[in-house]
């Protein structure tokens, strides 16, 4: 029952990384809140054996649980019909990120949108974030390339839609 | 066209910066302790009363079936009238739902974040138009305020809201206005979150943490 101060050490030094990741995941902060703490208790259930390394178990309790959220979230009645929209657009120079790039990362299939989280925001290897999705590395190789691709056609579109207005 | 280096570059500089202004809860280590020994004294009392319960009703198969290794079925006699019996089953007593401002993320909050644009303003809410206090959030690409401030009542016309964790929650949206009201501490009162009508309430319920 005791966890000892190994595990309290833990959770300080891996929450914040969990937390950014399980945002990334699931594009809501509540959210991303409660797969950490539920995924912290999976570790402490644990602890016992995975003591000795406890973060590629955390990590992928993290992507299994924002996994399940996504699923889930097709399946009840939004909790809020309220739209984000509110103040003014952003400058020029970080449209193309919080207006193009990260939208289309979160329309991604979720598998697709955690290889790129675990390899280009938590700079996991292509093995490491095999382990953690629980695949093949052909497999993180092959979402990669077309998560990338997807993105590359999101941003193809957004240029020529500046195109377009510009030659209007 | 941009090159996969390109392209992984913007990544992780978006990620960056779209998880710049989070914070894990301070007090997380503790709230995993308490759920901890929460979940392990259920997971006893279940330990203790599913078997009770079965051994209660005579069902001595629940228990034992021939095909489990190292276990011999028996016939177990129905029970009697003085069958063994579990201690009885009580309810916690239902709590009703109260609430206390998270101060901590309301003063860490409390500053325009960094990466909202300069010109986000909070209609009404603003600090530069009307200084109260309150905290900005910064989610899904865009900058939210809510201020916070208390009421002794709530409003007739004020209906339940349903958000996730936080139960007992009464809102009212009026003139593009939309108004959270949760009940304070022992019932005393109620915590009123102000913010302009798109602002998601999930977002707003982070200044407010449940008190029991």
């Amino acid at each position: 029952m005791d966890l000892g101060s190994d595990f309290d050490e833990f959770v300080r030094d891996s929450s914040p990384g969990l937390l950014r990741a399980a945002y990334l995941l699931t594009g809501d902060r509540g959210h991303a809140e409660d797969v950490v703490q539920t995924a912290l208790l999976q570790v402490a259930r644990k602890w016992r054996r995975i003591r000795g390394e406890p973060a590629p178990y955390a990590r992928r309790a993290v992507v299994n649980l924002a996994k399940n959220y996504w699923r889930d979230r097709f399946r009840r009645p939004p909790e809020s019909s309220a739209t984000a929209e509110f103040g003014h657009g952003p400058p020029d120079a970080d449209v193309l990120l919080r207006h193009v790039l990260l939208p289309a990362v979160m329309d991604l299939p979720v598998r697709q949108r955690a290889v790129l989280v675990l390899r280009f925001f938590e700079d996991l290897s292509v093995e490491q974030t095999a382990a953690a999705l629980d695949c093949s590395i052909g497999t993180v190789k092959s979402q990669t390339h077309d998560a990338l691709s997807k993105l590359r056609e999101a941003l193809a579109d957004h240029a020529s839609l500046k195109e377009n207005d510009h030659a209007n | 066209m941009p090159t996969d280096d390109e392209l992984t570059t913007l990544l992780r500089r978006g990620f960056a910066q779209a998880t710049a202004d989070l914070d894990p809860n301070p007090d997380l280590v503790n709230i995993i302790h308490r759920r901890h020994v929460g979940a392990h004294r259920r997971r006893v009392a279940v330990a203790v009363a599913v078997p009770a319960a079965a051994l209660a009703a005579g069902a001595g198969f629940a228990l034992a079936s021939p095909g489990t290794p190292n276990h011999t079925a028996v016939d177990v006699a129905p029970p009697t009238g003085s069958a063994p019996r579990t201690t009885p089953h009580t309810s916690p007593p239902i709590k009703i739902a109260s609430y206390r401002v998270d101060r901590q993320v309301v003063r860490r909050h409390h500053n325009t974040p960094l990466n909202c644009p300069a010109n986000a303003t909070a209609s009404q809410f603003g600090k530069s138009a009307n200084p109260r206090p309150g905290a900005w959030f910064w989610t899904h690409g865009q900058c939210f305020f809510v201020a916070v401030g208390g009421a002794d009542t709530k409003p007739a016309d004020a209906t339940p809201i349903h958000i996730k964790g936080y139960p007992g929650l009464y809102g009212t949206l009026k003139d593009e206005v939309r108004t959270i009201y949760a009940p304070g501490i022992g019932g005393r009162g109620w915590w009123v979150l102000k913010m302009a009508a798109s602002t998601p309430p999930e977002t707003a319920v982070h200044t407010i943490v449940p008190a029991n």
